[in-house]
């Protein structure tokens, strides 16, 4: 019996799969980071490479989202929470203290991961949709906190000297450093058996509570991973920045962001994460004089992948890289026999 | 009791009557097909901006204006349902949800290049007028707004107690085959659904646009109160939709009176949190998921 | 001298005003093999969850190794040891069934200090071992109960508590299925196993624990029991007390111009061939039995007709009316009545409501009222309950709601889908009874049921299904002395019932 191929995490090949699905990944893989180092500074004039942070700091939020709401199945409407307080704790030990650069960098992501490990606590014992709905509830109470808040200075938010901050190829340098931790992090996690646990978590809750699968704390690690990178990914924006104010830093865009980046490209794919940003950046750039169109092509597009290619566009890629392979050789050759392990 | 807590039950209460207005469609819509619709917020806001063009067109009574506008929402709703949303629904919940999800940002978007980003609001004379209830002052249009919330939240009510319509929509609701079995055009009730919760959207989103007024992205806001008040109230019992209205307005307005308005949205969103915690059923809600 | 492992103190649990079970006492010896059984609604699934910590006990104690249990969550006790497999099996359907295994050996690392080793130990023992790679949604039945099993033994368990394993599954499969519970058993696992089916329990269990009602009415060895009257009388035999219907010489030809006619019809659920090219056809006032073993394709047959399912191929004539391509609302306002396994009542409707729900299509003003009528005058209590929720309604009642609901529609075919499931033996005689009446209003009744012989003691012409195929057709009679008949059903031993 033709054993169907399943796109969620576990992706396992089937007979008749010919291009072995870790293949195509790797060899993608190795381009892309080829092509982010060539394209350092260097070889794209400075707008390139804010280009470039764009793709990346997008990338590193998506994978990181992807491994809550992809991966782990619940749906956080959360993030732009982290990605404010990651951005706020950095201009804020840069305006008030004289830390130097690494540290700030280090708690404006552990700062996020703390809060994510305690919200997480209390909002995670709810399932679907009253999880998604209280999640939105924090990030908002929060975004509307901080625009009260006087210590930060409220509306008209901080900055900090110029100086403090690294200058664009250094940021870049970051971006790719961060780009690539969140995704070989994610990559580890999923093919572990945490990663199996959470997945199982995702498919059946009550079904893994009933084999001892520890449900909350599980969820909570795997939130508090997410809030990690995208607090990081917080700090490198107001780096780049260099002044932030609350409506901005905590804005249900960067949300927005993640998850359309995430649907587009693939939940439960690690790669997904990075076709939909590629696609995403370039279709803002093309379109960069009508931002409101750029907006509704995404939007369309998305409600286009939901209808028409639900498991995302990477794993509608690689289905059609397999049908030019197979009709390229004349003759599907049968794959050998799969192990238990996981393709994610 | 003392003019001033007075005023604030009063305040609280018509305010709750248009909150539970605001939040019917999206009761509705979950109870029969368990859709969390993340648009909901764009069907109050576009039916404000049809109202808009409606008066600027016809220059009718925002009221009769309605008679034109919600059918109009309604119509652009059931096909939504209908032809995009219903295959989706045996997917589980998350494409459902992204669907409404990337509808909302569509609307957004065609709101922001239809009406750019200013503000508009519903100019009527009785926008800033008002009466004396009970020696307190009251806006008009939050009378209206409170009243006609509730009347409309009582016709929902017996609607789907008491017509056939409203059988079918429960059959739907409870067992989708076991209704069609027995004669009940599900995707059809299911589209109907959503065309009257767009419909009722509407009618709140006139009140919203004489009371306050409008933006592009004012939905997600209207979205959340709404949220909050189906939570309070158990999301899929009507009943607790008023009164979770309710609740929420007298909320709002207490603590407005205690330490004055810049809060009012953070209280909000902690009484979600908090409600969601402790009794995610809500007040009137049966088992819950 | 035995060690008490799991000790249960006047567990009891009410919902709401229905008490599911009472003052029940147990306990477990470490490697005893205890069944527990009973009729449906006795508390018997009830008390599996309340050991396993899925519902907590409204009242008394559970006790594991001393220790006591009864208010710990779900996960915690199975981390302690107490393996849970459900009558319904809910396996990671995207996983493999090797992945299932590790979720839970990996959940239970301190139980299971080498997981991987251990689930290749586990799939051998459950026979799953060739299967480790497939996708659990894939699997049949019988192997989704294995799976069932073997995902429970992941946790490496003290105590393995096992729900119906044996329901739903043919006299062979049972075999298979007994065969691997002793080899679990001879592990040394300690289980308590409930079970409907009376053969998997005379193999295996030392001691044997009844329960009616919510309470235990008797306990002691199998061969005690089995002889126990007060038990005996609790579960009377499936055979009408009247005996087969006396053959009126009807002949097993096929009428000429059926209510229902299904010609060469397929149905496929992905790679999986559920129908394959099937035909049958149903007379005018003629009931005509389904018969087979699970997994046979038999609700997939009743589904294909209802309109629920699409077919990969074949027709379906009702009358002179093709309705192949028809959505299933138009079938039934066309006259196809379906009474779905279960019931699937609208739980939260009144009585009277269901009911007219069921007509509104058919009979509308008067007829409406004739309808209700007619459906009174089959069963009257309905009548008296007219304003109760259908949920407040005992399995029986709601079973007959169910068929009058169908029957409120002036259907001209009613299909009924395991009729007799769950219910007791007075209840389905009942019904039967009623569906004589039926079938002289002139309705044609596609009975499909696993109860063989009570089938075909009612019916005119039967069909045997196997694999999705049909392997006979003929008389009760020559059904009876069909060999493959026997073959699919009994096994290797008599059958129970």
């Amino acid at each position: 019996m033709r054993v169907p191929f399943v796109e969620n995490g576990y992706g396992k090949p089937g007979p008749g799969r010919v291009l072995r699905p870790r293949t195509l990944s790797a060899m993608l893989a190795v381009l892309a980071l080829a092509a982010a180092l060539l394209a350092a500074p260097g070889y794209l004039p400075p707008y390139g490479l804010v280009v470039g942070f764009a793709l990346l700091t997008s990338i590193a939020m998506a994978e990181a989202w992807n491994l809550v709401g992809g991966f782990g199945g619940q749906f956080s409407m959360a993030h732009s929470l982290f990605v404010g307080v990651g951005s706020y704790t950095t201009a804020t030990l840069l305006v008030r203290t004289d830390w130097p650069l690494p540290p700030v960098v280090a708690l404006s992501g552990l700062l996020p991961a703390t809060m994510a490990a305690a919200t997480g606590l209390v909002i995670m014992r709810l399932r679907s949709v009253y999880f998604s709905v209280a999640s939105l509830g924090v990030a908002l109470a929060v975004q509307a906190w901080m625009i009260n808040w006087q210590y930060t200075g409220a509306t008209s938010g901080l900055s900090f000297p110029g100086s403090d901050a690294p200058d664009e190829s250094t940021l870049y340098a970051m971006a790719v450093g961060l780009t690539v931790f969140s995704t070989v992090a994610i990559v580890a996690v999923v093919r572990s058996r945490f990663g199996l646990m959470l997945m199982a978590i995702r498919d059946d809750e009550d079904a893994a509570a009933g084999v001892g699968v520890r449900s909350l704390r599980i969820k909570v690690l795997s939130f508090s991973l997410s809030a990690l990178i995208v607090g990081l990914v917080g700090s490198l924006i107001a780096l780049q920045q260099i002044s932030i104010e609350p409506y901005s830093a905590f804005s249900f865009d960067w949300t927005i962001n993640m998850i359309v980046i995430s649907v587009l490209g693939g939940l439960s794919t690690w790669q997904g994460p990075i076709v939909g940003a590629i696609f995403v950046v370039t279709i803002d750039q093309l379109l960069e004089q009508y931002q409101a169109f750029s907006t509704l092509i995404i939007a369309l597009c998305l409600i286009l992948v939901i209808r028409l290619l639900p498991r995302g566009m990477w794993p509608g890629l690689r289905s059609l890289a397999n049908v030019i392979w197979r009709r390229f050789h004349r003759m599907a050759v049968p794959a050998e026999g799969s192990h238990g392990s996981t393709d994610a | 009791m003392p003019a001033a807590t007075l005023g604030v039950v009063i305040d609280g209460v018509l305010v709750g009557g248009l909150y539970a207005l605001v939040s019917i469609g999206l009761t509705l819509v979950f109870g029969v097909m368990r859709l969390v619709n993340l648009a909901h917020g764009e069907l109050i806001v576009g039916g404000a901006y049809l109202a808009i063009v409606s008066v600027g067109l016809l220059h009718w009574n925002p009221f009769l204006a309605l008679l034109v506008v919600a059918p109009l929402l309604a119509a652009i709703a059931y096909p939504l349902q209908r032809w995009l949303l219903n295959p989706l629904l045996p997917a589980g919940l998350e494409a459902p949800l992204v669907a409404t999800f990337g509808l909302s940002l569509i609307a957004q978007t065609l709101f922001l290049l239809l009406f750019s980003g200013n503000p508009r609001s519903l100019q009527v004379s009785y926008a800033v007028t008002g009466i004396t209830v009970f020696g307190h002052p009251v806006r008009t249009v939050f009378l209206i707004g409170g009243l006609g919330g509730g009347a409309l939240i009582v016709a929902t009510y017996l609607l789907v107690s008491a017509t056939p319509f409203g059988r079918s929509l429960r059959a739907a609701a409870e067992d989708p085959e076991a209704a069609a079995t027995v004669g009940i055009n599900v995707p059809h009730v299911y589209a109907l659904t959503l065309a009257l919760s767009a419909a009722l959207a509407s009618v709140a989103g006139v009140m919203i646009a004489i009371a306050f007024s409008v933006t592009p992205t004012t939905g997600l806001s209207w979205l959340l109160r709404g949220f909050t008040v189906i939570v309070l109230g158990g999301m899929r019992s009507i009943w607790g939709t008023l009164a979770g209205g309710i609740l929420i307005g007298l909320l709002e307005e207490s603590v407005a009176a205690a330490i004055g308005p810049t809060y009012q949205d953070l209280i909000v969103f902690s009484a979600l949190v908090v409600v969601l915690l402790l009794r995610p059923q809500g007040l009137f809600g049966g088992g819950h998921r | 001298m035995r060690t008490e492992l799991l000790t249960c103190r006047g567990v009891g649990k009410r919902f709401g005003g229905v008490v599911a079970l009472e003052h029940f006492d147990l306990s477990l010896g470490a490697g005893e093999l205890v069944g527990i059984i009973g009729p449906n609604g006795a508390g018997k699934s009830t008390l599996l969850n309340l050991i396993a910590a899925v519902q907590r006990p409204s009242v008394g104690e559970i006790e594991l190794d001393g220790v006591r249990i009864d208010r710990l969550p779900r996960a915690q006790v199975a981390r302690l040891g107490v393996g849970l497999a459900h009558q319904i099996p809910h396996p990671f359907g995207d996983m493999t069934v090797a992945q299932n295994l590790l979720v839970a050996s990996y959940a239970c690392r301190h139980r299971v200090p080498a997981p991987e080793r251990h689930v290749s130990t586990v799939l051998e023992l459950c026979g799953l071992a060739d299967k480790r790679n497939l996708p659990a949604r894939s699997l049949q039945l019988l192997d989704l109960k294995r799976l069932e099993v073997a995902r429970a033994l992941a946790i490496n368990p003290r105590v393995l508590l096992l729900d119906e394993v044996a329901a739903g599954l043919t006299a062979g499969e049972i075999d298979e299925v007994i065969e691997m519970l002793q080899a679990v058993h001879q592990q040394g696992t300690a289980m308590l196993v409930v079970e409907h089916v009376q053969t998997v329990l005379e193999s295996l269990a030392q001691r044997v624990v009844v329960l009616n009602w919510g309470r235990k009415i008797a306990e002691g060895r199998p061969a005690e029991i089995a002889r126990n009257p007060v038990v005996v009388d609790v579960y009377m035999g499936s055979r009408s007390a009247r005996g087969p219907r006396p053959s009126v010489p009807s002949p097993a030809r096929e009428e000429p111009s059926p209510v229902l006619r299904v010609d060469e019809v397929s149905v496929r659920y992905g790679p999986l061939r559920a129908l394959d090219r099937v035909s049958c056809q149903v007379g005018a006032g003629e009931i005509v039995a389904v018969l087979g073993p699970n997994g046979a394709g038999k609700t997939t047959l009743s589904r294909a007709i209802a309109g629920i399912v699409p077919l990969a191929g074949g027709r379906i004539h009702l009358g002179s009316l093709d309705v192949t391509g028809v959505p299933a609302h138009q079938r039934a306002r066309l006259g196809v009545a379906i009474v779905h396994e279960g019931g699937r009542l609208f739980r939260e409707m009144t009585v009277r409501e269901n009911l007219e729900l069921g007509g509104r299509y058919r009979s509308r003003g008067d007829a409406m009222r004739v309808a209700l009528d007619q459906v009174y005058g089959l069963f009257p209590r309905l009548k008296d309950w007219e304003s109760r929720t259908a949920a407040t309604l005992s399995g029986g009642y709601q079973q007959m709601l169910a068929i009058s609901r169908a029957l409120m529609a002036q259907p001209k075919v009613l299909i009924l889908d395991e009729l007799s499931l769950g219910l007791a033996p007075q209840v389905i005689e009942d019904i039967y009874r009623a569906l004589e009446r039926v079938r002289e209003l002139g309705v044609g009744m596609l009975l499909i049921e696993q109860n063989v012989h009570r089938t075909l003691d009612a019916c005119d012409r039967a069909y045997v299904l196997e694999r999705g195929q049909v392997t006979f057709v003929g008389t009760p009679q020559m059904a009876l002395q069909h060999p493959g008949l026997r073959a699919a059903y009994l096994g290797s031993r008599a059958a129970g019932s």
